[in-house]
């Protein structure tokens, strides 16, 4: 038998041409008339499968916390992304995102052990000096130019790089590895080339990279993380070579494309809401911490993520049979009214601001969002404080339906 | 790991793996639909499959056969990968699988040779090979 697909379109490339705006309208009819529903596999996959019937859409952000945490039955081993891609890669990028418990603990545990309270400590010094001499860069650059080229995609590749200890040799070598990784749906970054051919070649750059640190740093070990996550050891285990390079690019991609884009989107939402950018430097520094959650919120980065339930489950009274793909629609579960009061409004004072931004709970939640949050703090306290004037431009979006992309975003100070 | 010794058992249980999934309409049909024709040269010992997946063929000896792409490794490697037990992406950062030619359509193949593992492993076994089972 086969079931009908929702009347609603998720899948098709031109639905996630659309804006934000446009997409909430159709999340809205689901999340009130059909929670979780049928759909067609989305279009334009990066791996066509003819055997793939299509997937459940869950929108309520009561769903989304409940798929999220119920790792017990909906697992992420089967693969994360709404796209299909070659379980090779799967295993090879996307570490311990796309495991599961005892295997997804015990990597996230030695990886968390590399996080030392002294390695967060010296991060966050860097983090801050980096985002000083980036906006002096961007006041250099003078106003008019791109605020994503000049701002918001430096910072989190900074970050990484300091924080790994990759030696300066190497660093333009990984940001263009690190930016391919993550421009797979830009067909003007892609100019033709075949996305899979481009994330493969960027993917073994990253891995190559992080063979040679790990072996180096194996022989002189320093304080860097890439140190930590060689010698981090719980209960006998170590990670291997392998591990390490999966979580390098695990990193390059999880943590450079979110934080970049929600810098873009909440420079722009400081520009449409000038009353709450007031409100924010009336008293930055005891605001801009709930603040940066609203920025997170209101971006939404990371749109989607899939899970496969193991065992039958009923879901706002829809039975999801085993193996059947299920998708989080993360900017659906961020504009839920049963959760979030006007959802439109960018309120910086919203308290509490539960958003799924970072992930809905449960073990595969953001393990950067304190990373993230202190790259935010930073970056907009040297901006409006440098730049008091910035304003964004109009925004030059990137169709995809994984991030929720600003491709190009011009700057005025 | 184990490897093989000559290169007629390369071409026995490596291009045998292809032979079966040929005689397989429904993976015969998966595999033509690529339009791949892909050369597996192996090093230790020297040896070159074609596989011709339009036609359904499987050319031993092909070192001058045209192909679409070459996939390069040590035949040891190519034996834990068809255990399942090499991952691509890691052994071609390695430097230990070389590819020239379209790295996309190989790994668009690799769901499907997944398939093929367990029908390896047990040819190995029923030839009485287990000295080339990796545990």
């Amino acid at each position: 038998m086969t079931r009908p697909y929702d009347e609603i379109d998720l899948s098709s490339r031109a639905f996630w041409a659309t804006s934000a705006a446009d997409r909430e309208r159709s999340f809205a009819i689901l999340r009130a008339d059909r929670p979780v529903s049928w759909h067609p596999p989305v279009q334009d996959a990066l791996m066509e499968d003819p055997a793939d019937p299509g997937y459940w859409a869950v929108v309520r952000h009561a769903d989304i916390v409940e798929v999220s945490r119920r790792t017990d039955v909906f697992v992420s081993g089967q693969g994360v992304l709404f796209e299909n891609i070659p379980e090779e890669m799967l295993e090879a990028s996307q570490s311990f995102l796309a495991m599961d418990p005892p295997q997804h603990t015990k990597i996230r545990r030695l990886v968390s052990a590399a996080f030392t309270p002294r390695q967060v400590k010296r991060i966050e010094g860097q983090i801050k000096a980096d985002a000083k001499a980036i906006v002096q860069e961007l006041a250099a650059a003078g106003s008019g130019v791109d605020f994503v080229h000049h701002c918001a995609s430096r910072l989190p590749i900074r970050t990484l790089s300091d924080m790994l200890g990759i030696p300066e040799s190497e660093r333009a070598k990984v940001v263009h590895a690190a930016d391919a990784a993550v421009s797979w749906a830009d067909p003007v970054y892609l100019a033709g080339r075949d996305p899979l051919d481009m994330i493969t070649e960027a993917q073994m750059t990253l891995h190559s990279v992080a063979f040679e640190m790990a072996d180096r740093r194996r022989s002189h070990p320093t304080d860097d993380l890439m140190t930590n996550l060689i010698q981090a050891e719980v209960d006998g285990e170590r990670l291997t070579d392998e591990d390490i390079a999966a979580f390098f690019v695990l990193l390059s991609v999880a943590g450079n494309d979110t934080t970049r884009q929600t810098t873009s989107h909440a420079l722009r939402a400081l520009t449409d809401f000038p009353d709450q950018r007031a409100w924010l430097l009336a008293d930055f520094d005891g605001r801009i911490g709930g603040a940066v959650d609203e920025f997170v919120r209101y971006a939404s980065p990371v749109m989607t993520f899939r899970r496969t339930p193991v065992a039958d489950f009923e879901l706002s009274g829809q039975r999801i049979s085993a193996g059947e793909k299920v998708v989080m629609f993360y900017p659906a579960g961020n504009w839920d009214t049963e959760v979030f009061t006007d959802p439109d409004r960018f309120d910086l004072s919203r308290d509490p601001n539960p958003h799924v931004s970072f992930g809905g709970g449960g073990v595969h939640f953001c393990l950067g969002h304190q990373v993230a949050k202190t790259q935010l703090r930073a970056l907009f306290d040297e901006l409006l404080h440098q730049l008091p004037d910035i304003q964004a431009g109009a925004p030059d979006y990137l169709a995809g339906n994984f991030i929720h992309a600003i491709r190009a975003l011009p700057c005025y100070f | 790991m184990p490897a093989f010794a000559k290169p007629e058992e390369v071409y026995r249980y490596l291009g045998g793996i292809f032979e079966t999934a040929f005689a397989d309409p429904e993976l015969a049909g998966k595999l033509a639909a690529t339009g791949l024709v892909l050369k597996m040269v192996c090093t230790n010992p020297d040896s070159a499959l074609v596989i011709d997946t339009p036609n359904g063929k499987v050319v031993t000896d092909a070192f001058d056969h045209p192909s679409d792409a070459t996939m390069t490794m040590d035949s040891e490697v190519a034996n834990g990968y068809w255990q399942g037990k090499v991952n691509l992406a890691f052994a071609m950062a390695r430097g230990k699988v070389t590819v020239a030619g379209p790295i996309a359509k190989l790994l668009r193949l690799t769901p499907l040779s997944k398939r093929l593992f367990p029908v390896y492993v047990e040819r190995l076994r029923a030839d009485g090979r287990d000295d080339l089972i990796v545990d």
